[in-house]
């Protein structure tokens, strides 16, 4: 560092510095010019309420066609991130009663081939339970050559104890693009309760078994 | 030709010193961004909640200026809040674009602590304290400012006091440069009231550098106040700051030691801190005493100047945190925000130390044979505790490596969200609603978990 080098670099390190500073800040609006997350607030805000309920879903129109969608994934809690089984039956798949169980999937809005204004999971054709929608499925995107599908992929939870036991129906409701209707799934997912556990009496598992994607 | 071997020696010293310069400019912030893009926190967090109106507002065409300069705690957080609103119209609100950018702010800091070290510190040593410098300024101790949205507060305030310290203590003495540094030190303290230490702080590096330049002096004070009337105006004393007057006698110094230590004292409570802290002080004390003795006997002080000026912000800031918070409890003083000021004090007590030790070093045999040891049990205890608070870091990320605990726990946070707010986290509220409380209530052991380690840190 001493002599005519260390003199040198002591005059235009500073310089390089700035530049390496400039190339990140460049690269940090390259990088998240890409991430799709919906984060736009306009185009949600003008769009009615959402359905919070079965009664208020049953206000909207409900839609003729096939849903597009899958339900390929079923979790057992929520820090235990992901199960995949694109399009193949679920089954073994259980939680400790109280715990929640994710469902996991994609869907969009078939006529207008955008993304869904929302998804929900029907529980019985009583409890409406929104969904997580909008993660990134960049494996969908591929699949259809589309990246407006990329922003497709939903989490819905279902509490594994607030369910009786006995075999339950969980139909997944897409809200269309615009909101003014809704696709049911034709196909339905069966919970059943067991009482084996290892956890000891009174904390059964719930178990999925016999789900298929339509997708 | 035979090339004589001191020569070899030397260039090959120069070699080495040219590779761990690079390393720290250049690879160091590039695994800081890597480690950024790979564990943004990509959604608006505790804080940074405040920020959806004037978000909100851009979107809808109108900036809320008075929102933008609005008091939020003790800050005002103007200058971030327009870097966050220009960064916002690049393809909407990304706080992953917020936190990559802000590396690239730390790294500008890279370019004012070079110039720094180059210009006060011994030659054979540049590279190396440098080296350090980068290292501290990318430390994962400041995972939470390096990782969320809102540690732009953090990085511009920071960025600013630096450049305005650098300014008033290695530029030439001139009023036109107290003038530039009365700038930096605005956009410092609308960004953050940390800034506030800077007023103080900027006389006392005018009157070390220079004790007959009274004129630059008074024209940094009448800035000072002008700065100063506008952060005051409108501005409310928070409540609960600060604290009561005797949870502020017991805690007060305990507060600051802690604050001071928090970017190397990372475990086992805050003694290891409130120790590191008092250690800083020490080292800073005595290079006061050596850089007062140079001067009564006419010799050369300068390149102590800098270093002790940004101590003397650290300390500031530390005395004001401390007046400020300390009724919140001593642990908050460790806080991995506030490291980010903090780590200023070590660049500071690092070259004063190299300052001390190379004066030593000149002071005959027997100095020298205690020169080595100590600089040797320096770096090697620098090095331990560098390391382990970056453990620390890595142990906190990995809480927040879940993307559907950061949502909730985003949520969580903020109790009383309005369906626009939340549909910046995600397009769908009523799934926030619905789902918060039956993760709460279905008792997820880490969810659980996760709550009260933000709980005793939350507040800025």
């Amino acid at each position: 560092m001493t002599g005519g080098d260390g003199r040198l670099s002591a005059r235009y390190l500073p310089l390089g510095i700035v530049g390496v500073a400039a190339i990140i800040m460049i690269a940090a609006v390259a990088l998240t010019g890409r991430v799709t997350v919906p984060r736009s607030v306009a185009p949600l805000m003008a769009q009615p309420p959402l359905p919070a309920s079965v009664s208020q879903l049953a206000a909207l129109e409900p839609l003729r066609g096939v849903p597009a969608y899958s339900l390929d994934g079923i979790v057992s809690s929520p820090s235990r991130v992901v199960v995949k089984t694109a399009g193949q039956a679920h089954s073994n798949v259980s939680a400790p009663r109280g715990q929640t169980l994710l469902f996991g999937g994609w869907a969009y809005d078939p006529v207008v081939l955008e993304p869904a204004r929302a998804v929900f999971l029907e529980v019985d054709g009583k409890t409406l339970i929104p969904a997580l929608y909008g993660n990134q499925r960049p494996d969908v995107a591929s699949y259809f050559g589309d990246q407006s599908m990329a922003a497709t992929g939903f989490i819905a939870p279902v509490r594994a104890g607030s369910l009786a036991a006995g075999p339950h129906r969980i139909d997944v409701i897409i809200l269309s693009a615009d909101g003014s209707g809704y696709y049911r799934a034709i196909d339905r997912v069966v919970l059943t309760e067991t009482t084996s556990s290892r956890r000891g009496p009174g904390k059964g598992n719930a178990r999925v078994s016999g789900a298929k994607g339509a997708g | 030709m035979r090339t004589p071997p001191g020569v070899q020696a030397s260039r090959r010293t120069s070699i080495l010193g040219l590779v761990t310069i690079v390393v720290a400019a250049g690879v160091v912030p590039a695994l800081a961004f890597a480690l950024v893009y790979r564990y943004t926190v990509d959604v608006p967090y505790i804080d940074e909640w405040t920020f959806t109106r004037l978000i909100l507002g851009a979107d809808r065409g109108h900036i809320l200026w008075a929102d933008a300069f609005a008091q939020r705690n003790e800050h005002r957080i103007f200058f971030p809040a327009l870097l966050i609103l220009g960064l916002s119209r690049l393809g909407g609100w990304s706080e992953l674009r917020e936190t990559l950018f802000d590396v690239g702010l730390v790294t500008l800091d890279l370019a004012i602590l070079w110039r720094m070290i180059v210009s006060t510190l011994p030659a054979r040593t540049v590279p190396y304290v440098f080296l350090g410098a980068s290292l501290l300024t990318f430390s994962l101790v400041q995972v939470e400012t390096l990782l969320w949205g809102m540690g732009s507060e953090w990085f511009v305030a920071n960025l600013s006091a630096l450049f305005a310290l650098y300014v008033l203590t290695l530029r030439a003495p001139s009023a036109s440069n107290v003038v530039v540094a009365l700038g930096a030190s605005a956009v410092s303290l609308f960004s953050l009231s940390a800034g506030l230490s800077l007023l103080p702080v900027g006389v006392l590096a005018l009157l070390l550098r220079d004790p007959s330049g009274w004129r630059r002096a008074s024209l940094w004070v009448a800035g000072s106040i002008v700065m100063l009337a506008i952060f005051l105006r409108g501005f409310n004393a928070h409540p609960g700051f600060p604290g009561r007057a005797g949870e502020l006698a017991t805690m007060f110094p305990q507060y600051v030691l802690a604050f001071l230590g928090g970017p190397l004292g990372t475990r086992n409570g805050t003694q290891p801190a409130e120790f590191l802290g008092m250690f800083s002080l020490a080292v800073i004390a005595i290079a006061a005493i050596r850089f007062g003795a140079l001067r009564a006997r006419g010799r050369s002080a300068e390149a102590y100047v800098p270093w002790l000026a940004l101590c003397a912000f650290v300390v500031c800031d530390a005395l004001l945190a401390a007046y400020g918070r300390a009724g919140l409890g001593i642990v908050q003083a460790t806080s991995s925000r506030y490291a980010t000021m903090a780590t200023d004090l070590w660049f500071g007590v690092i070259a004063l130390l190299v300052l001390l030790l190379a004066d030593a070093w000149k002071a005959g045999r027997f100095a020298v044979r205690l020169v080595v040891p100590a600089a040797a049990v320096l770096v090697c205890g620098f090095a331990y505790l560098f390391v382990r608070a970056q453990f620390t870091g890595f142990r906190y990320i990995a809480e927040f490596t879940s993307p559907i605990q950061r949502g909730m726990l985003a949520v969580h946070d903020f109790p009383d969200p309005t369906d626009e707010q939340l549909s910046l986290l995600c397009p769908c509220p009523a799934y926030l609603r619905w789902s918060l409380p039956a993760l709460a209530a279905a008792g997820d052991p880490q969810f659980e978990e996760l709550v009260p380690v933000r709980s005793s840190s939350r507040a800025k």
